[in-house]
């Protein structure tokens, strides 16, 4: 293997980018023109490419032949319990849905926001507390700061809390971008559809219990 | 930078995944099942990398399949199915690797186990074994691999073998490009290194 000249050290994460086909077109010739005369960065050329074939050749696991099965039944149990669920909410609404179709009845709130809105309002109200509770509680936040990265077989849990706070501020624009719902994807999935269900049982029974007598 | 690296049968390849994603929106497990097999392989691939533990990425496999299904109404073709897909199963991973009681399958640094596979399946059933052997060859590379910062081997697994952008690599990241590229650069010097130092 040659020596890096000085000049190959700024060249040398251009490399991988000249591999991935990333550089723009006139850094790209740039980087070309010099590996074109350097030994060096050509033989480093071609480890990387050594190194993605071995990558490539890794065997892929064999899938198990009963997984899909496992999956789609599960997905299955899932549409049915919640064909179950909606129908219970409309047989919890049908009193509403009533006093709505006919407005002389009871004088019954012919419009009220929509329960959509209402769930959507409690489910951010449960993200954010989320956030917060994460914040505090999570010690490794979800990103690690490339920038520290070494060599470090094992996450180590961070001793301070400035690990906490990079890993949470790097992540409210984010965050805000996202809808109630992508939440359930971007921050912790199980936690928060926890969340959901309870904010679901909590506004029904709020519903059940108010009746809507303070709309009328 | 920027470009998604999608061409001829890859790109015929996502517009099918689009396709049949859609068909998930309006309904059609059928669809569902045919997305299970085109992707399931693939992603367990990725996720045994990411979580070094054979019978959790399996589990996990599941676990991203129920969150494409779950939020098959709220998908919109305008990324790549893949990408999507990538992104839901890099999070499970993460909630997985931070797992407090998590037993960790990867090799601590000491080395006094350096000929145990860092991948062994469940069990010691004949098959698994045959299964292990199978994987030597690229074990000196598995090997370095597993011993990446996870972020690391997720940037580089997702761009050099799955053929992720750097783009789509960031966004399944929650990262910007740019720390996509230094994170592919890490980690494949780490990996020449490795296979200079005659591993
Ligand atoms: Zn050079």
């Amino acid at each position: 293997m040659t020596t890096a000249r000085e000049a190959c050290l700024s060249f040398d994460e251009d490399l991988s980018a000249l591999r991935d086909g990333e550089l723009e077109s006139e850094r790209a010739a740039e980087v070309e023109a010099h590996v074109e005369g350097c030994e060096h960065c050509r033989a480093r050329l071609a480890t990387f490419a050594a190194v993605d074939a071995n990558l490539r050749g890794l065997a892929a696991p064999r899938v198990c032949a009963d997984l899909e099965s496992r999956v789609l039944a599960r997905v299955a149990g899932e549409r049915t319990a919640s064909a179950q669920r909606t129908a219970a909410e409309e047989g919890g609404g049908e009193g509403r849905r009533a006093g709505r179709e006919s407005p002389a009845g009871r004088g019954r709130a012919p419009r009220r926001p929509g329960r959509s809105f209402a769930v959507a309002v409690a489910l951010a109200t449960a993200a954010a507390a989320l956030v917060v509770y994460l914040g505090l509680v999570r010690s490794p936040g979800p990103l690690e700061p490339e920038d520290t990265v070494a060599q470090r077989p094992v996450p180590q849990v961070p001793s301070s809390a400035v690990r906490d706070s990079e890993g949470l501020a790097a992540h409210p624009a984010d965050l805000d971008a996202l809808s109630d719902e992508d939440l359930s994807v971007a921050i912790d999935l199980e936690t928060l559809e926890d969340l959901e269900v309870i904010t679901n049982l909590e506004i029904l029974e709020e519903l059940g219990a108010s009746g809507g007598k303070d709309r009328g | 930078m920027g470009e998604p690296k999608v061409d001829g049968p890859a790109l015929d390849a996502a517009k099918e995944d689009v396709r049949l994603m859609l068909a998930c929106r309006a309904g059609d497990d059928v669809a569902f099942g045919a997305l299970f097999r085109r992707w399931s392989s693939p992603l367990l691939r990725y996720l045994e990398r990411m979580v070094g533990d054979a019978a959790a990425a399996e589990e996990l496999v599941q676990e991203t399949f129920l969150r494409v299904h779950r939020a098959r109404e709220r998908y919109s073709p305008d990324a790549r199915f893949s990408t999507w897909l990538y992104t839901i199963a890099n999070h499970l991973a993460l909630n997985e690797l931070r797992r407090p009681h998590r037993h960790r399958e990867h090799r601590s640094a000491d080395g006094d186990d350096a000929d145990r596979e860092p991948l062994a399946l469940a069990g010691d059933s004949p098959r698994a074994e045959e299964a292990i052997d199978t994987r030597r060859l690229g074990s000196a590379v598995e090997q370095a691999l597993s011993q990446l910062p996870e972020r690391q081997r997720a940037a580089l697994w997702l761009t050099a073998v799955e053929g992720l952008s750097y783009a789509e690599a960031a966004s399944t990241l929650e990262t910007t490009e740019k720390s996509v590229k230094a994170l592919v650069h890490r980690a494949r010097s780490a990996l020449a290194d490795n296979l200079h130092s005659g591993a």
